[in-house]
């Protein structure tokens, strides 16, 4: 951990040079003992071998409970433009569906209903929502996940101890109980102007999808949206009014074709005919994802004595719903017990 | 023998006499000094005066003088112990020589020319002249119309020290010497604010009645400009108008703080005290190094509305959580303890969020922010108040808003009625004078509920999530309802309007936040 951390953080090499460096090495501390012995020549004189400031960030991570992922470990090796190593807070799970849902601090009340209803909806089918926790869209992207007991993965431009905004203190904390957060810098780092522009990077390229709620027309949304498009995504933007300047950059965005324009049938619960492929393997009844809702709520474990009293049902009304999830391979039973997949 | 002239000071909002001896040394140089732990103002009186006297054709002896304030051990403060240490100096040195002086007392602060200046604290000072057994009291004539609120105690007025000499001396007598009623300030009362000029808000001031008959405290959210401080002034308006024995009270604190005009007496309209936001704890409450009242004293028997109530320190917030419950403030030092009243009706202000425009499309701020931006006012203090209402900004454009609105005399007519049915009610009850100061025991004897009303009830509070303490404050408001109509029971339709009267809670269980 100490040499990732050490190559993670280290000053003078890209991105794709740190990966280039570890696929010869074959590991982390090969690359340190590679550079030691001065196996490369080409690159800059004055690099910092020693690893006394990443032993004090793994100390810190080890206080604070952040764990490290390497791009290996975190599902997505080949992109060159992210990071050798992520710094995670929280829960990890793996999200087989993701959805990011990104948009401007200062929303108005229609991108705050859209951003809200899309959230939860999607999140209660046991789609990741994935977000930048700034003020605004998505503030409300994660705050509808977790209310629907989603769970719901936070990309920031600081360090993952700090909260920023200051607001949304209550935001990180939940976020932690059942979310990640992640970020590509150390801990105690503060973030600056390019370091939030930066981090729609990695949001982009988490989501299986990216939707864009509302957006002047110069904003980090639209780079997340740029970067998604580069990543071979479907970018979608939610259409607004044309004398509205909070939907100036997304009416474009589907004006020049770099985005499907958003229907709210795409989420898929109230629609007969979704649209995605995902959506309609997770489409199921409305017990079903009331069921799936609670289980989340209790930490994914729970019998069925427990979720019946929890819904109000008569155990015996619940057996169809989770036959049928079941058979969909959302959920496994033993007895009583229920637990999520 | 010493020379002893009866003065008073002020401990609290009571005074108490000062005894003022005075001593003339047969030494070389000439010297004055004054002893018995005054504070700067009495110092520098020495040099009042002497000059004082020498303007006023009086000779100066050239030997040691002193002068003591008695009782020694007790702290004063002060520019009105002047006059009375001219008299005992010009007694004791044979300048003049007053008969019956020892039933005289003095209060004033002599100008360098020798004329009387007006002071602060004269009735709470008369009162223990009163109760002293002082049966004369001399002040200055701007004082004079505050002075004579006292009954039973001669009150002489005069211009300067020359006058009041001569009236000593019996060469004159104190009629003649000025006209009482020139000095009198006639209330100009034709520019007094009123109801009548609030358009438009008619919801906003049913809860305003409803607060004010009550004695419930009130939360106004509303935006900028949209007319809060201008309602908050005008709820003294149709508060009932005060008693003599409340007015005496009022007028005795404003007295102590400098407050009462040269001229002015008796405080007749409810005082309504408006603190800045950033006012120090110690102006808030009362207190400083010689206590004084602070403004909630102030806003005894009136109203205290603190505008902006989320810009005010936490630790002043706080600090009104006492004297909310006990109607009063104690201020410790080491050397005594001052009661201050602070019984007043409390009247907040506030933005709906940072912006000020929430609900409105203007509005850009998170919920997140709104709810950081409210969770600044201590949640204890928002307990404490009754009524929560949005104020929504007019159309001044609007035109049935020039239909005229009910005056403030009508409004406080009707909370003036529903007093009077609290006061029957509580009358065996000591402690309590209104409805929102009922126990649980009251309300659950005060505000029985027919059963349409209780399901009624029962179902908006679990719609909106309210707490048993919640449940409380609309039982005791919808009582104030129900007397306002005159009605003996609780009806269904006092509690909808209540119902109305959370808009804060309401507002903030709406909010996305996790």
């Amino acid at each position: 951990m100490l040499y990732k951390i050490w190559l993670g953080n280290l000053k003078g090499l890209g991105h794709a040079k740190k990966r280039q460096l570890l696929q010869k090495a074959g590991s982390f501390e090969g690359v340190c003992r590679m550079l030691k012995e001065r196996e490369e020549p080409d690159l800059p004189a004055d690099i910092d071998l020693d690893t006394e400031s990443a032993k004090r960030i793994e100390a810190e991570c080890f206080n604070k409970g952040i764990f490290i992922k390497s791009f290996q470990e975190y599902g997505i090796p080949d992109n060159p433009e992210l990071p050798v190593i992520l710094y995670c807070r929280g829960e990890w799970r793996p999200f087989y569906e993701s959805v990011g849902i990104v948009g401007t601090r200062r929303c108005t009340e229609y991108g705050k209903k859209i951003t809200l209803e899309t959230s939860e909806k999607l999140a209660l089918q046991g789609i990741t929502i994935i977000s930048g926790m700034a003020k605004g869209v998505d503030g409300y992207a994660h705050t509808a996940a977790i209310r629907a007991g989603g769970y719901t993965v936070a990309v920031l431009g600081n360090g993952p101890d700090l909260c920023f905004p200051s607001e949304h203190k209550s935001l990180m904390d939940s976020i932690l109980k059942t979310g990640l957060i992640i970020s590509e810098y150390p801990p105690g780092f503060h973030g600056d102007r390019s370091t939030f522009p930066q981090r729609n990077r990695i949001i982009a390229a988490f989501s299986d999808r990216l939707l864009v709620v509302e957006s002047g027309e110069k904003g980090g949304a639209l780079i997340t949206a740029e970067k998604a498009r580069q990543y071979g995504k479907e970018v979608f933007a939610v259409p607004g009014r044309l004398d509205s300047a909070e939907s100036e950059g997304t009416n474009r965005l589907i004006a020049t074709k770099k985005a499907l324009l958003w229907l709210p049938e795409y989420c898929g619960v109230h629609n007969t005919q979704p649209v995605f492929d995902f959506v309609k393997e997770r489409h199921f009844s409305e017990m079903g994802s009331k069921l799936l809702f609670t289980l989340r709520k209790h930490n994914c474990r729970i019998t069925t004595d427990d979720l019946a009293k929890e819904l109000s049902v008569e155990a015996k009304d619940l057996m169809e719903a989770i036959t049928e999830l079941e058979i969909n391979d959302m959920i496994e039973t033993e007895g009583d017990m229920i637990w999520l997949l | 023998m010493a020379t002893v002239v009866k003065s008073f000071s002020i401990a609290g909002i009571d005074g108490y006499p000062v005894f003022i001896e005075a001593s003339v040394l047969n030494t070389a140089s000439q010297s004055v000094s004054i002893i018995g732990m005054g504070d700067t103002a009495v110092k520098e009186s020495g040099e009042r005066v002497q000059s004082a006297l020498v303007d006023s054709g009086f000779y100066m002896p050239e030997k040691k003088i002193v002068l003591s304030l008695a009782p020694a051990d007790r702290k004063k403060k002060g520019s009105h112990f002047d006059l009375a240490l001219a008299v005992a100096l010009l007694t004791e040195a044979g300048e003049i020589a007053p008969k019956r002086l020892s039933e005289f007392g003095f209060l004033g602060e002599l100008s360098l020319g020798g004329n009387l200046r007006p002071c602060a604290g004269i009735l709470p000072m008369i009162l223990a002249a009163k109760a002293s057994g002082v049966t004369h009291v001399i002040v200055p004539s701007e004082n004079f119309a505050e002075a004579r609120l006292v009954g039973g105690v001669n009150i002489h007025a005069f211009r300067t020290l020359r006058d009041v000499t001569d009236f000593l001396e019996e060469k004159r007598d104190a009629s003649g010497n000025f006209n009482p009623l020139e000095m009198s300030v006639e209330g100009s009362n034709h520019l007094a604010p009123d109801f009548s000029e609030v358009r438009g808000q008619n919801s906003l001031i049913d809860a305003i009645v409803l607060a004010a008959a009550g004695g419930h405290n009130l939360l106004m959210i509303g935006n900028p400009g949209c007319g809060k401080t201008m309602i908050a002034k005008r709820i003294p308006t149709i508060l009932p108008k005060m008693t003599e024995e409340e007015a005496l009270e009022v007028t005795k604190i404003h007295s102590i703080s400098g407050l009462v005009p040269p001229g002015g007496g008796l405080l007749e309209t409810r005082p309504f005290r408006s603190p800045h936001h950033n006012v120090s704890l110690n102006a808030l409450i009362g207190g400083g190094a010689n206590a004084m009242p602070g403004e909630i004293s102030l806003a005894h028997n009136g109203v205290l509305f603190l505008d902006e109530l989320g810009e005010f320190s936490t630790v002043a917030l706080d600090a009104l959580r006492q004297p909310l419950e006990d109607r009063q403030v104690v201020i410790s030092r080491v050397n005594y303890t001052n009661r201050y009243p602070a019984s007043f009706m409390f009247v907040a202000a506030m933005n709906p969020c940072p912006c000020g425009f929430y609900p409105g499309p203007k509005c850009r701020c998170s919920d997140y922010e709104i709810v950081k931006y409210r969770n600044k006012i201590s949640g204890p203090i928002l307990d404490r108040i009754d009524i929560q209402k949005q104020v929504m900004p007019v159309d001044l454009f609007e035109p049935e808003l020039s239909a005229p609105a009910p005056s403030s005399a009508e409004l406080r007519s009707r909370v003036e009625n529903a007093r009077k049915i609290q006061q029957k009610r509580f009358s065996t009850l000591s402690g309590i004078a209104c409805n929102a100061q009922m126990t649980g025991s009251m309300i659950d004897e005060f505000c029985k509920l027919d059963a349409e009303t209780t399901a009624f009830l029962r179902k908006a509070c679990e719609k909106f999530g309210y707490s048993a303490r919640v449940i409380h404050k609309l039982l005791r408001m919808a009582r104030t309802a129900a007397d306002l109509a005159a009605e003996d029971n609780i009806r269904k339709e006092d509690v909808a309007f209540v119902l109305h009267c959370r808009d804060l809670d309401k507002s903030n269980g709406r909010m996305m936040v996790v």
